[in-house]
């Protein structure tokens, strides 16, 4: 699963962060979730839950409280400005699960609604980021 | 204690590539010269002393590599195993990703910053099982090639050249560049070489060895998905790279 490898980068995110500021214990860990990636939130909860087990064990790290918050995905053409949030629920099954792993290639799927063109960025809700505190 | 917004992505990725003894990008200012060729049959001559060798094809606009091995893109099925893995060839003994593997064989236009994005993900979600990989690179040296070395500092580059002076100088530009920050570049591969070529390769491209000055291969093109054949190609003069790596 994905979701294992984005835990994971969370988890070396956290070990990381443990080492450079000498502290084993966090209040909050907030996983921020972008649409447009299509994380399963409950497998990338249950993959972190796990772990973090491990990494109390291995570790001493310890997290208070994670809170999820996602995203909407928007996406901004370069040539004429559009702003629009695509509809990704109308993508066929195997280019949504090509998003999933590398959201950049919706590049490839669709294009400007007003203008027709791929030059476009994402602006927001792209994938995951972490805040620690 | 101070919030902050990481993005997880980068320690994945840092971390994935440390399994690697030998992280070799396979690099060349000038375009046409060969590099996806090379870094292909190198990645197959290279199976001869390790077990496993990783290509990954980092050119993210207009990846060709795949198809240099045959690989029909649409019907492949990407495993996933907290991860993904790469797709296992040559009798298991080459992997190898691309994100042409996503995108349905289509040009994939994309700017800078997407670039970096997609190459981040590449890198944080592939498992790799090998110990030597292989990176085909785009002309230039930009996002591809940059984001390569800030995730991983310790590579080991292998500069592809013909000996087309337009070549000949890109070259020599790149050599001085990496130099100036101190990487150990493998050395050189001359590429579409004729017999006198080594000469010319070494007046213009001083300070670095000149490892292999491999022919121009007719019809190469016909070769493509042959990757048996295009290991018998290319072992004569790409064993000397794999001598050289062996002494790094």
């Amino acid at each position: 699963m994905h979701e294992w490898a984005l835990a994971e980068g969370i988890i070396e995110a956290l070990a990381r962060r443990a080492k450079e500021a000498g502290v084993n214990k966090f209040g909050m860990l907030k996983i921020i979730l972008g649409e447009l990636q299509q994380v399963d939130r409950e497998i990338l909860k249950y993959a972190l839950d796990e772990l973090l087990k491990l990494a109390k064990d291995s570790l001493g790290i310890i997290v208070d409280n994670i809170v999820f918050e996602e995203e909407s995905v928007v996406l901004q053409c370069s040539r004429c400005g559009y702003r629009w949030r695509p509809v990704l629920d109308i993508l066929d099954e195997s280019v949504k699960e090509s998003i999933h792993f590398i959201p950049e290639v919706i590049h490839v799927y669709i294009s400007c609604p007003q203008c027709g063109s791929h030059d476009f960025s994402i602006i927001g809700g792209r994938g995951i980021a972490i805040e620690i505190s | 204690m101070i919030s902050m917004t990481v993005d997880p992505r980068i320690f994945l990725a840092s971390n994935r590539l440390s399994i690697f003894k030998y992280v070799v990008p396979v690099l060349s200012p000038k375009g046409g010269v060969g590099k996806s060729t090379i870094a292909t049959a190198l990645s197959l001559v290279l199976t001869d002393d390790f077990e496993t060798v990783s290509l990954l094809d980092l050119d993210i606009n207009n990846p060709t590599t795949h198809i240099i091995l045959g690989i029909d893109t649409g019907s492949l099925k990407i495993e996933e195993d907290k991860g993904i893995l790469p797709i296992k060839l040559f009798g298991s003994r080459l992997e190898f990703m691309s994100i042409a593997l996503f995108t349905g064989d289509k040009l994939v236009p994309l700017r800078g910053r997407d670039i970096s994005n997609a190459i981040l993900e590449i890198l944080a979600i592939t498992r790799w099982s090998g110990k030597v990989l292989i990176v085909d690179t785009p002309p230039g040296f930009s996002d591809e090639v940059m984001d390569l070395m800030r995730i991983q500092s310790n590579i080991k580059p292998l500069i592809v050249s013909t000996t087309d002076k337009l070549s000949l100088h890109s070259a020599s530009r790149l050599i001085e560049l990496l130099s100036s920050e101190g990487i150990d570049i493998l050395g050189i591969v001359g590429n579409m070489c004729k017999d006198d070529d080594t000469s010319i390769l070494e007046t213009y491209l001083q300070g670095v060895d000149i490892i292999a000055c491999i022919p121009k291969i007719d019809g190469f093109d016909k070769l493509y998905g042959c990757i048996d054949t295009i290991y018998e190609l290319f072992k004569q003069h790409l064993m000397k790279v794999v001598e050289v790596l062996r002494t790094r």
